[in-house]
C-alpha cells in the first residue's frame, strides 16, 4: 500500500473499504475483544467461533472479527452476528460452546438462539 | 420501551470495526473529517466549528474545546503540542480504555485535526502502563496511520505534517491532571503546578500545549463528519452532545454505556442499567469518581449535564458511575474515596498532603464508633477549607465525597457518632453479631467457621457468641444455614 | 514596565504588570505571611512552588482562594487578603503543618529562627485543632556536613529550587505520594553516597530544622576544655562581616576585633585567621597562573578556594580535572602549616594540636573529612565550625558579645591583607591573585588594585584586565549552576579565560551555608559584600606577597613560592567521583 495522496485517493479507497467489509454476501461475526471481553473468555470464544467456521467450510462468507468494547460488561463474552439485509443480533454470556451453537444455528440454519440474545439498546449516530 | 435510551457517538465504532485494521475504520468515513478539513478548511474554521458544537471537555472540568484549541492558537511559541490524556485513573472507570481498545484511529484523526487548529506538529498520547491492550492497538494504529500517510509528513498531500507519540504513565493518579502529566512527560516528578499558566500559554517544554481527554477527541471526527450543529441539537442547553458512563456497583446490567446529555439518573440506572441488583432499594449513585459525590433519590429525575450535577453536590467527572444500593454505608463510602485520594495525593500542598489525611483519620475514627459530633463540624469545616485552598483538582475535589454524604446522609453520620450504630451494619467495629436462640438448631457450622473461636455451645442446642472476643468479620453470618445469626 | 491597575484591600494601586499578588501588597505595606516562597532577588534564586498555601488570598472573580507568591496582578483585579475567609484557611494550613509536626521548639536547633515558629504565632496559633498521624523518618547524618530531619520538613521545596535550579545538583527531590511524601536523595541514599557537594545552601533556605549543620560545637568545647590539647582557631574572611547578625547587629557591620576577643574569652590557645593562609594562597595560586602561561600550561587556571566547587568538578567535569589549580583551600593550607612550620617553631607536638576553622560553609566540614588533607597521620583542620555554631558557643559561653573591646589576632600566623579579606566574596579571589600577579609580572608594585570590573553580584561576570601589555580574561561564577555553564563552554572549547573563579554559593562565601540565616532577605547578602570591600580598604596593605609573615614562612620554612615544599603541603590532587 502506499500513501494515500489526496482526499480522492482516500474516497477512493473508503469505497474499496467499504464493499470489502460490507458487500452484499459478508455475513459478519464480531467478537467483543477490549480487556474486558478477553479477561471473560472472548479469546476461547473466538478461536471456537474461528474454528466452527472453518469446520463447517464457511470460510468464503464469514468474517470472524475481534472488535473493541460492545459495552455489556454484565453479560461478557459478547458476539454480535449481521448478515446483509437483517437486523445485526448482539449475543451474551457466550462460551466456546454456546459459541459452536451460534455458528451452527444463526449462520448454517438461520435460526436466532433467542435464550442468548441481549437487547442492542443503542442507536449510533449517521 | 420503545424508544432507544442510548446515542453512540463517541463509541460509534466500538464493539463494530476491528480496531487493528485502518481499513475497518476507513470504511465508516475513518480520516474523511480530517481529510475535509485539510482541503477545505482554515485552522480558524476548524476551531470555529468545535465552538458551535458546543463540545467540552469530557475530562472533568468541561471547559469548552473549542475555546481550548483558540488560547492555543493564539499564543505564540518555536513549537505547539497536542496531548491526549489517557491517564484514566478513577476507581470504576473504563471509558477511555474502551475507547482506546475499540477505536484507535479516531483518537489519531482528532489528534491531528486539533494540531491543525492550533498549528502544532507533535501530539503525545499520554496512557498508563496498566493498559497493555489499549497500548498495543494505539502502536499498531499509529504505523497503519503513517503507512497510509495519514500521520506524519504532508498528511494527503496538504502539505500539513503531524507526527504522534506515545508516553506511559506509571499509575500515579495525580497525572491525569494536566500540569502534573506535562511534567511528568517532561521526565519530572509527576505533580501540579498552580494554573495560570495554563498549558494553552506555557504547557509542555513551556510551548503552547492542548490537553484533551480521549473521549473528548473520539467526539472530534465525528462532530466533522455530522455538522456542528446536528452536535449541538442533541443535549441540554449548556451541554451538547453526549456523555460515556461506566456503569458499575449494585446495578443489574454492568457496562458501559454513552446517553445525550439531559438524560435522567433514573434512566441511566433503571431503564439501562436494569435497577439494583438483587431487587434491593436503591441509596445512591457516586459520579465523578473520587472527585464527584453521592447523588440521592430525590435527584434521579434531574436531567444530567454538567450544571446540573455540579448544583447537586456532585460532578460529571470523566465518566465513573457507582450505583449503591440500601445496604450502603455512606460513611464508609465517604472513607473509602478519601483513602483513594490520599494516597494518590502528589503530596505537594499542605491542604492536600495533610488536610485529606486529617479527614480521612477523621472518618475512621467516627467508622470506629469514636467519633464525637464535634468531629463532625470539624469534618465539614476542614473539608471546605481544603476544597479553597488546595493547588489542584485533586485537592480541590477530595472533599467531595465527605461534603456530599455528609450533605444527604448526614443520619447516618449521626448514628455513627451518637447512637455508635452503622445503619447499614457494614462498619465492622460498630457491627454486633448474634445468634437467635429460637433459630439455632445446634449445627457448629458458625463455630467452625469462626476465625477468633468465640462462638461456643453443644451440638444439637443453640450456640452463643462471645462478644468481647468477637473480631465482627462476619463469617459465621455467611455459614449459617437457618438465618439464626443476626447482624445489627 | 506598563503598569496596571488593581484594588487591593479597598485601596486601588497601580503596579508593573509583571508583579504577583504578594510583591502589590507589599507596595502598600500589606503583609501576607508566607512560608514556601523565596525569592533571592540578585541572585536569581526564586521558588514559587505555591505548596504551603499560607500565602492564600480572595481574588475576586476566581473560585477558591489564590497563592499570591504565584499569582500575577492583571488589569482590574480586585483582590482581598484579609477576610475571614482567607485568614482561616491560612491559620487552618497552619495547624496542618504543625499537626505533622514535632513540637519540640524549645530544645530545636532552630528555635527562634524557624519561619514554622513564627508564622504560628504571627497568625495567633494558640491550640492546633486537628490530630493524627505524624511522619517520621529515620534522620540522615551520613554527611559531615548536612543533617537531614525529615520529621520537621513542611514540603516548602526551597532545598530543592536551590539544589536543583540554582546549584544544578539534583540531589534532593520530591519522592513517594500522599502524606508520605518527602524530599531526599534518588533512592533513598544518605547524603554522603551521593554527588552532595555539601554547599549547604538547602540549609542556607529551610524554613524549619529539617536541613541543619552536622554540629561540632561538642567536640571543640572538649577539645578546648582538654588540658592536654593546643587549640588554635582560625576564622573566614567571611565570617567577620555576618557574626554581629547572631547579636542582632546590623548587616554588615564588621565585627573582626570582637570577634577575636570572644574567641580569646572562650579558651582559645591561639586565635589565628584564616585571612593569612588566604595570602599565602594567592602567592602559590598566582605562582601556579605564571607557571602555566609562561610554561604553556593548560588554561584557564581554575580557583580551589570552594570545596563544595571542587567536589562539584569531580563528579560532574571529571574530565577537566588538570584545570585547576592544585592549590588547597586556605583553611587546609593554614592547619598544614600549623603542624608543620608553627609546631616546628614553637616547639610544640602537632599530634597535641587542634586546628579549629570557623567557617562560613558547610562543604569545609566535609573537607577537613577528605583523607589526602592529611600529613603524618593527621589531618590539617581538626574540626570546622560554622559562623552559626561559633555564635552558638559564644552565647553558650557567657560573653556579651557586642559590648567586647576589639582585639587583634595572634602572631605569626594572625597576619593578613586586604586582599585575603576580599576572598569572602565573589570576584574577591581573582582580583587578589591579580594584584600580586600584576606586580610580579610587570615588576612594579602598582597603585591601582581595585578591579571594579570584577566586582558585583551577576552571576557569571567576566572582564579583561591588561598587566603589563597583556591582556588577561578573566571569568567569575558564583553559583553552581552558573558554574556549570562556564564549565561546559571550557568543554566546549567555547571560551579563551586565562583564569576563572568559581564559588558555589550564590554571593560567594558570605552567603555561604554556614552564614547567620538570611531568611530570604538577599539585601543581607549585598551589605557584607560592602561590608568585605571597606574591611579591604581599611588594611594597611593590600597585596597578599606583601604580607610579612607570609614573607617570612617561605624563607624559615617553604623555601620557594611554588616550590617543592610548597607542593607537599599547601596542594593537593583532585579525583574523579561518580554521577549519583
Amino acid at each position: 500500500m502506499k500513501k494515500l495522496k489526496n482526499i480522492e485517493e482516500l474516497k477512493d479507497f473508503r469505497d474499496k473499504c467499504a464493499e470489502k467489509f460490507s458487500g452484499p454476501d459478508k455475513i459478519r461475526i464480531i467478537v467483543g475483544m477490549a480487556t474486558c471481553g478477553i479477561a471473560a473468555g472472548a479469546g476461547e470464544v473466538f478461536d471456537s467461533i474461528a474454528g466452527e467456521v472453518m469446520k463447517l467450510g464457511l470460510g468464503d462468507k464469514v468474517t470472524v472479527v475481534r472488535s473493541g468494547c460492545m459495552g455489556a460488561c454484565h453479560a461478557e463474552p459478547t458476539v454480535e452476528i449481521s448478515i446483509p439485509g437483517e437486523e445485526s443480533v448482539l449475543y451474551g454470556n457466550i462460551d466456546s460452546q454456546r459459541a459452536k451453537v451460534l455458528v451452527k444455528n444463526h449462520i448454517m440454519r438461520n435460526e436466532v438462539v433467542t435464550e442468548l440474545v441481549l437487547e442492542k439498546a443503542y442507536e449510533t449516530i449517521s | 420501551m420503545s424508544t432507544k435510551k442510548q446515542l453512540r457517538i463517541a463509541l460509534k465504532n466500538c464493539g463494530v470495526i476491528d480496531p487493528e485494521n485502518i481499513e475497518e475504520y476507513i470504511a465508516r468515513d475513518g480520516y474523511m473529517a480530517i481529510a475535509n478539513i485539510l482541503t477545505e478548511m482554515t485552522p480558524e474554521d476548524v476551531i470555529e466549528e468545535l465552538k458551535k458544537s458546543g463540545l467540552r471537555g469530557r475530562g472533568g472540568g468541561g471547559f469548552p474545546t473549542g475555546l481550548k484549541l483558540e488560547f492555543a492558537r493564539k499564543n505564540k511559541g518555536k513549537k505547539k503540542y497536542i496531548i491526549c490524556n489517557a491517564d484514566e485513573g478513577d476507581p470504576g472507570a473504563f471509558m477511555d480504555r474502551s475507547i482506546l481498545e475499540g477505536d484507535p484511529h479516531s483518537i489519531l484523526e482528532a489528534m491531528v485535526i486539533c494540531g491543525y487548529a492550533v498549528g502544532a506538529g507533535n501530539g503525545y498520547i499520554y496512557i498508563r502502563a496498566e493498559y497493555p491492550l489499549a497500548i498495543e492497538r494505539l502502536k499498531i494504529a499509529i504505523k497503519q496511520a503513517y503507512k497510509y500517510g495519514l500521520l506524519g509528513k504532508n498528511i494527503l498531500g496538504s502539505g500539513f505534517s503531524f507526527d504522534i507519540e506515545l508516553k506511559y504513565g506509571a499509575g500515579a493518579f495525580v497525572c491525569g491532571e494536566e500540569t502534573a502529566l506535562i511534567n511528568s512527560i517532561e521526565g519530572n516528578r509527576g505533580e501540579p503546578h498552580f494554573k495560570p499558566p495554563y498549558p494553552a500559554e506555557k504547557g509542555l517544554w513551556d510551548m503552547p500545549t492542548t490537553v484533551n481527554n480521549v473521549e473528548t477527541l473520539a467526539n472530534v471526527p465525528a462532530i466533522f463528519n455530522m455538522g456542528a450543529e446536528k452536535f449541538a441539537s442533541i443535549g441540554t442547553k449548556t451541554s451538547k452532545g453526549t456523555k460515556v458512563f461506566a456503569l458499575a456497583g449494585n446495578v443489574n446490567n454492568v457496562g458501559l454505556v454513552e446517553v445525550p446529555m439531559g438524560t435522567t439518573l433514573r434512566e441511566i440506572v433503571f431503564d439501562i442499567g436494569g435497577g439494583i441488583t438483587g431487587g434491593k432499594g436503591f441509596k445512591a449513585v457516586q459520579t465523578g469518581g473520587p472527585s464527584g459525590g453521592c447523588i440521592p433519590v430525590q435527584f434521579l429525575d434531574v436531567p444530567i449535564d454538567y450544571e446540573s450535577l455540579r448544583e447537586i453536590g456532585s460532578m460529571m467527572g470523566s465518566g465513573g458511575m457507582i450505583i449503591m444500593d440500601e445496604d450502603t454505608c455512606m460513611v464508609d463510602i465517604a472513607k473509602y474515596y478519601l483513602e483513594f485520594t490520599t494516597d494518590e495525593s502528589c503530596g505537594k500542598c499542605t491542604a492536600c498532603r495533610i488536610g485529606n489525611k486529617r479527614l480521612f483519620e477523621m472518618l475512621e475514627k467516627i467508622t470506629e464508633g469514636k467519633g464525637t459530633e464535634e468531629d463532625l463540624v470539624k469534618l465539614k469545616e476542614l473539608g471546605e477549607i481544603i476544597k479553597d485552598t488546595s493547588l489542584c483538582g485533586l485537592g480541590q475535589s477530595a472533599p467531595n465525597p465527605v461534603l456530599s454524604t455528609m450533605k444527604y446522609f448526614y443520619n447516618e453520620y449521626e448514628a455513627h457518632v451518637r447512637d455508635k450504630i452503622c445503619p447499614a451494619g457494614i462498619c465492622s467495629s460498630l457491627t454486633k453479631f448474634e445468634i437467635n436462640k429460637d433459630k439455632c438448631i445446634g449445627c457448629t457450622l458458625c463455630a467452625k467457621a469462626c476465625p477468633a473461636a468465640c462462638i461456643s455451645g453443644k451440638v444439637r442446642e443453640p450456640h452463643e457468641i462471645d462478644q468481647d472476643k468477637c473480631i465482627k468479620c462476619g463469617a459465621c453470618y455467611k455459614a449459617c444455614k437457618f438465618d439464626a445469626i443476626t447482624k445489627s | 514596565m506598563n503598569k496596571v491597575n488593581i484594588t487591593i484591600n479597598d485601596m486601588n494601586i497601580s503596579v508593573p504588570e509583571n508583579y504577583t499578588v504578594l510583591e502589590a501588597a507589599r507596595e502598600v505595606e500589606i503583609e501576607i505571611p508566607t512560608l514556601c516562597h523565596l525569592n533571592l532577588h540578585d541572585l536569581k534564586a526564586v521558588n514559587r512552588s505555591a505548596s504551603c498555601r499560607v500565602c492564600v488570598v480572595e481574588v475576586e472573580g476566581r473560585g477558591p482562594l489564590s497563592p499570591s507568591c504565584s499569582t500575577y496582578v492583571s488589569e482590574g483585579m480586585v483582590i482581598k487578603t484579609n477576610t475571614p475567609r482567607a485568614v482561616k484557611a491560612r491559620r487552618t494550613m497552619v495547624e496542618l503543618l504543625l499537626s505533622d509536626h514535632p513540637k519540640d521548639c524549645l530544645t530545636c536547633e532552630k528555635n527562634q529562627q524557624c519561619d514554622l515558629q513564627k508564622l504560628a504565632a504571627n497568625l495567633g496559633v494558640r491550640e492546633i485543632e486537628y490530630t493524627g498521624a505524624q511522619s517520621t523518618y529515620e534522620k540522615d547524618n551520613s554527611s559531615y556536613s548536612i543533617f537531614r530531619n525529615l520529621d520537621k520538613c513542611v514540603l516548602c521545596r526551597r532545598c530543592e529550587t536551590m539544589c536543583n535550579e540554582v546549584q544544578t545538583c539534583g540531589i534532593l527531590s520530591g519522592m513517594d505520594r500522599g502524606f508520605e511524601t518527602v524530599v531526599g536523595p534518588a533512592f533513598g541514599l544518605p547524603m554522603i553516597d551521593t554527588m552532595c557537594t555539601f554547599c549547604g545552601q538547602c540549609v542556607a533556605v529551610c524554613p524549619t530544622a529539617a536541613l541543619t549543620e552536622i554540629s561540632n560545637v561538642r567536640q571543640v568545647w572538649d577539645a578546648i576544655n582538654d588540658p592536654d590539647k593546643f587549640v588554635v582557631v582560625q576564622t573566614a574572611p567571611a565570617v567577620r562581616v555576618a557574626l554581629g547578625e547572631e547579636f542582632g547587629m546590623e548587616p554588615g557591620t564588621i565585627v573582626t576585633g570582637k570577634m577575636a576577643a570572644a574567641l580569646r574569652r572562650m579558651g582559645f590557645d591561639k586565635i589565628f585567621d584564616t585571612d593569612f593562609a588566604a595570602d599565602l594562597t594567592i602567592v602559590e595560586e598566582a605562582s601556579e597562573l605564571i607557571h602555566r602561561v609562561q610554561n604553556g600550561g593548560r588554561l584557564p587556571i581554575l580557583t580551589s578556594c570552594c570545596p563544595a566547587w571542587v567536589k562539584f568538578f569531580e563528579h560532574q567535569f571529571p574530565d577537566l580535572l588538570d584545570i585547576p589549580s592544585t592549590c588547597k583551600s586556605p583553611h587546609e593550607m593554614f592547619g598544614a602549616i600549623v603542624k608543620t612550620y608553627y609546631a616546628e617553631k614553637f616547639k610544640i607536638d602537632p599530634h597535641k594540636i587542634v586546628v579549629v576553622s570557623v567557617m562560613p560553609c558547610l562543604a569545609k566540614k566535609y573537607e577537613a573529612a577528605r583523607p589526602e588533607l592529611s600529613g603524618k597521620g593527621m589531618q590539617n583542620v581538626d574540626y570546622v565550625i560554622s559562623t552559626r555554631e561559633a555564635a552558638k558557643m559564644i552565647k553558650e559561653a557567657g560573653i556579651n558579645f557586642i559590648n567586647l573591646p576589639d582585639e587583634g589576632f595572634d602572631n605569626p600566623l594572625g597576619e593578613s591583607t586586604g586582599a585575603s579579606v576580599i576572598f569572602g566574596t565573589t570576584g574577591g579571589v581573582i582580583e587578589a591573585a591579580l594584584r600580586t600577579a600584576a606586580d610580579w609580572l610587570t615588576g612594579e608594585s602598582l597603585e591601582k588594585i581595585d578591579y571594579h570590573q570584577l566586582r558585583g553580584l551577576e552571576g557569571i561576570r567576566e572582564g579583561t584586565v591588561n598587566i603589563g601589555g597583556t591582556d588577561f580574561k578573566i571569568g567569575i561564577a558564583h553559583g553552581l549552576g552558573n558554574a556549570r555553564k562556564l564549565l561546559e563552554d571550557i568543554r566546549a572549547g567555547k571560551t579563551e579565560y586565562h583564569a576563572i573563579e568559581i564559588m558555589a554559593c550564590p554571593g560567594g562565601c558570605i552567603g555561604g551555608g554556614g552564614q547567620p540565616y538570611h531568611q530570604g532577605d538577599s539585601d543581607i547578602i549585598k551589605k557584607r559584600a560592602e561590608a568585605i570591600y571597606r574591611e579591604d580598604k581599611g588594611k594597611a596593605k593590600r597585596k597578599s606577597h606583601e604580607n610579612v609573615n607570609v614573607i617570612e614562612l617561605y624563607k624559615e620554612f617553604l623555601g620557594e613560592f611554588y616550590g617543592e615544599k610548597a607542593h607537599e603541603l599547601l596542594h593537593t590532587k583532585y579525583q574523579k567521583r561518580e554521577l549519583i
